[in-house]
C-alpha cells in the first residue's frame, strides 16, 4: 500500500477556489492566466507563488486559449489592464 | 337584394365595427419583409445600397399613412368608433405596450448579462478596453432634459384639450413634436460622432439596440403626433373623445420612462 | 461462493440492442442518478396505481362513484392538491441532493480537458508535461466501420481512448471548439454541454476497471453520430506506465 501511495504522490492538480465555486469555470481560467502574467511583472519570473497561477492556468484552459491569448499579448491587443 | 342588405347595414344590432376588407395589412407587411430583407443584408454586407432602405422605409410610412387615413374616416366620419370600440382600442393598445415593456425588458436583460459579468473574451471588464463611452452629462443629458420637457408639454397639451382650449392644446402639441424631432436629431448626431459602432464587441451591441430602440420608437411617436396634430387641427379631436390621442399620449410617456432607463443604465451605470 | 460472485461480475457498459434499461453504473455519482432513478419510478408506480384503480372504478361502478349533485367539496380539493404536493416533495428532495451533490468537485487528483470539435473530440492532460515541455494531449477519432478490430463496437470505438485510472477522483473540463457538443458517459453519469467559450467542470471517482462508452448528445452537425468517446479506466500503475509512454 505504501507503493500505492507513493504512485498516488504523482498525481497532483490545482485544487478549489472559492471565488469560483460554480460549474463554469472560465473566469477561473483567465482570472489565472492575468493573475500569473501581473505577478511575473510585479515580483519576477522567479517569485515562487506565481507558479501557482501557472499551473493552475496551464491545467485549466485549453491549449488553444492560452496560445490565442499569447498572441494577443505579443500583438497588444489583450483586453485587460496592466498587461 | 342590394336594396335589402344596404338596410341591414343601417340596423346594426351591437355596438362593435366589424371590419371591411383592407389591404393595407398585406402591404404593411410585404413593406416590412422587404425593410427586414435589406436591413439584414446591409448588415451582413450583401449589399451597401442605402437607397433600397430608405425606399422600403418611405412605403412603410406611406402605408401607415393610408392606414391611419382609413381609421380616421372610419372614426370621424363613419361615426365607426362607439365607446365600446374606443375601450377595445385603448384595451388592445395597453396589451401593445405590455409586449413593449417585455422588448426592453428583454433588451436589459441582455445588457446587464454582458455588464454585470464582462466574458473573458472582453477581458472581465465593462465597458471592454479602449471602447471611449459617452459622456453622460453631454448631449446624452440635453437629451434627457428635452425628453422630460416634452412628458410637460404632452400632459399641457393634453389638459389644454379636456378644457377646450383649441389653440394652447395644439400649441403645446407643437412643442412637444418639437421636442421629440429635436431629440431625434441629437441623438444621430450623438450615433454619427460616436466612437465605437454596433460591431465593436458587445457593449456596441447592447448599446445601440437599447438606444436604437428607443430611437426608433421616438421617431414612430413623433409621427403619431403629427397625425394627431392633423386631425386637431381638423377639428378632428373632441375634449370628450379623443382615443387616438390617448393612445399617442401613453406611447409617448411610456418612452419618457423608457428613456430615464436607458439614460441610467447605459451612459450613467454601464460607463 | 461469495467470493465468486464477487469476482465473476458481468457490468453491461454499452448499449445494448432494444436495450430498456440503464447501463450498469462505474461512479458513485451514476450510482445516485439510478437510486434517483429508482425512487422516483417507485412513486410513480404508486401513482399509476392509484389513478388507475379510480378510473377503473369510475367506469365499473359508474353510479357509485359519480354524483351530480356533488358540485364542490373543499376537503376533497385539499387532499387531491395537497397529495401531489407531497409527492413531488418527496421525489424532488432526493433529485436535488444529487443535482447540488454532482455539482461539487471537492478534492481532485488530476484534471482532463475535453474538447469537442468537429467531429472529434481532443483530449488534454496538462497537469503532466513530457520532456519536451509539451502537455500531453491527443485528438480521438472514431473507428471506421472497415477498420474495427474484433471486440470493438460500432459507432463506439475510437483510435485512441481516453486512459483514466480508477479510485482516483479526476476532474473533466468540458469545452467546444466550434459549436455546441454535449460530452457523455452514461456508465459514469455524464453529460456536460461542450460550449465554446465556457468551461464546464464535472467530476467522477471511477470505482472499476472497463470501457465506457458515450456518444456527443447535442447535435452538433453531419457527423454529430460519428464523435463517440471511449474512457478506459485502469488501475494506477497501468495508468502510470501509460502515461510514460505518450
Amino acid at each position: 500500500m505504501a507503493d500505492e501511495a507513493e504512485l498516488r504522490a504523482k498525481l497532483h492538480t490545482f485544487g478549489n477556489d472559492a471565488r469560483f465555486p460554480d460549474q463554469n469555470q472560465t473566469h477561473r481560467c483567465f482570472q489565472n492566466y492575468v493573475d500569473y502574467f501581473r505577478c511575473v511583472k510585479a515580483k519576477g519570473e522567479d517569485f515562487a507563488p506565481c507558479k501557482e497561477f501557472w499551473s493552475t492556468y496551464q491545467s485549466l484552459c485549453p491549449v488553444s486559449w492560452v496560445e490565442k491569448w499569447d498572441e494577443e499579448r505579443s500583438k497588444g491587443n489583450f483586453p485587460a489592464f496592466d498587461l | 337584394m342590394m336594396q335589402k342588405n344596404m338596410k341591414t347595414n343601417l340596423y346594426q344590432s351591437n355596438p362593435f365595427h366589424l371590419v371591411k376588407p383592407s389591404p393595407w395589412p398585406m402591404y404593411l407587411v410585404f413593406g416590412l419583409f422587404g425593410f427586414l430583407l435589406n436591413l439584414t443584408m446591409m448588415m451582413h454586407n450583401i449589399t451597401d445600397n442605402y437607397m433600397m432602405l430608405l425606399i422600403n422605409v418611405i412605403t412603410l410610412i406611406y402605408i401607415g399613412l393610408l392606414w391611419s387615413r382609413d381609421i380616421m374616416g372610419e372614426a370621424t366620419y363613419l361615426g365607426e368608433h362607439t365607446s365600446k370600440v374606443s375601450e377595445g382600442l385603448n384595451m388592445g393598445f395597453l396589451l401593445f405596450l405590455m409586449t413593449e415593456l417585455m422588448w426592453f425588458f428583454g433588451m436589459f436583460w441582455a445588457y446587464f448579462y454582458s455588464a454585470l459579468t464582462p466574458s473573458v473574451e472582453i477581458g472581465e471588464i465593462w465597458p471592454p478596453m479602449s471602447i471611449m463611452p459617452m459622456q453622460a452629462t453631454d448631449l446624452p443629458l440635453f437629451n434627457t432634459l428635452m425628453l422630460l420637457m416634452s412628458g410637460a408639454t404632452m400632459t399641457y397639451s393634453h389638459h389644454a384639450l379636456m378644457a377646450r382650449n383649441r389653440f394652447n392644446s395644439m400649441f403645446g402639441l407643437f412643442l412637444t413634436m418639437l421636442l421629440g424631432f429635436l431629440f431625434i436629431i441629437c441623438q444621430y448626431f450623438e450615433y454619427y460622432y460616436c466612437s465605437y459602432t454596433l460591431a465593436d464587441s458587445v457593449y456596441g451591441s447592447v448599446f445601440f439596440m437599447l438606444t436604437g430602440l428607443h430611437g426608433m420608437h421616438v421617431m414612430t411617436g413623433t409621427l403619431l403626433l403629427c397625425l394627431n396634430f392633423y386631425r386637431l387641427y381638423n377639428y378632428q379631436l373632441t375634449s370628450e373623445k379623443h382615443t387616438g390621442f390617448n393612445t399617442s399620449i401613453l406611447l409617448w410617456h411610456f418612452l419618457d420612462v423608457a428613456w430615464l432607463f436607458v439614460y441610467i443604465v447605459c451612459y450613467y451605470w454601464g460607463v | 461462493m461469495l467470493i465468486m460472485n464477487n469476482y465473476n461480475n458481468m457490468f453491461n457498459d454499452v448499449p445494448t440492442p432494444w436495450g430498456m434499461y440503464l447501463q450498469d453504473s462505474a461512479s458513485p455519482m451514476a450510482e445516485g442518478m439510478l437510486e434517483v432513478h429508482d425512487t422516483v419510478m417507485f412513486y410513480l408506480m404508486m401513482m399509476l396505481m392509484l389513478v388507475g384503480y379510480l378510473t377503473y372504478s369510475m367506469m365499473k361502478f359508474n353510479n357509485k362513484m359519480s354524483y351530480k349533485y356533488l358540485t364542490h367539496g373543499s376537503l376533497l380539493e385539499f387532499i387531491w392538491t395537497l397529495f401531489p404536493v407531497m409527492m413531488l416533495l418527496l421525489i424532488a428532495f432526493p433529485s436535488f441532493m444529487l443535482l447540488y451533490l454532482t455539482d461539487d468537485v471537492i478534492d481532485p487528483a488530476m484534471t482532463i480537458k475535453c474538447i469537442g470539435l468537429q467531429w472529434y473530440w481532443s483530449y488534454e492532460y496538462s497537469d503532466f508535461i513530457n520532456d519536451n515541455g509539451e502537455t500531453i494531449s491527443f485528438d480521438s477519432y472514431m473507428m471506421p466501420e472497415e477498420m474495427l478490430e474484433f471486440g470493438q463496437l460500432r459507432l463506439l470505438d475510437v483510435d485512441s481512448r481516453v486512459v483514466v485510472p480508477i479510485d482516483t477522483h479526476i476532474r473533466f473540463i468540458v469545452t467546444g471548439g466550434d459549436v455546441i457538443h454535449s460530452f457523455t458517459v452514461p456508465a459514469l453519469g455524464f453529460k456536460v454541454d461542450a460550449t465554446p467559450g465556457r468551461l464546464l467542470q464535472i467530476s467522477t471517482i471511477i470505482t472499476r476497471e472497463g470501457r465506457f462508452y458515450g456518444q456527443c448528445s447535442e447535435i452538433c452537425g453531419v457527423a454529430h453520430s460519428e464523435m463517440p468517446m471511449t474512457i478506459e479506466a485502469v488501475s494506477l500503475p497501468k495508468f502510470l506506465d501509460w502515461l510514460n509512454e505518450q
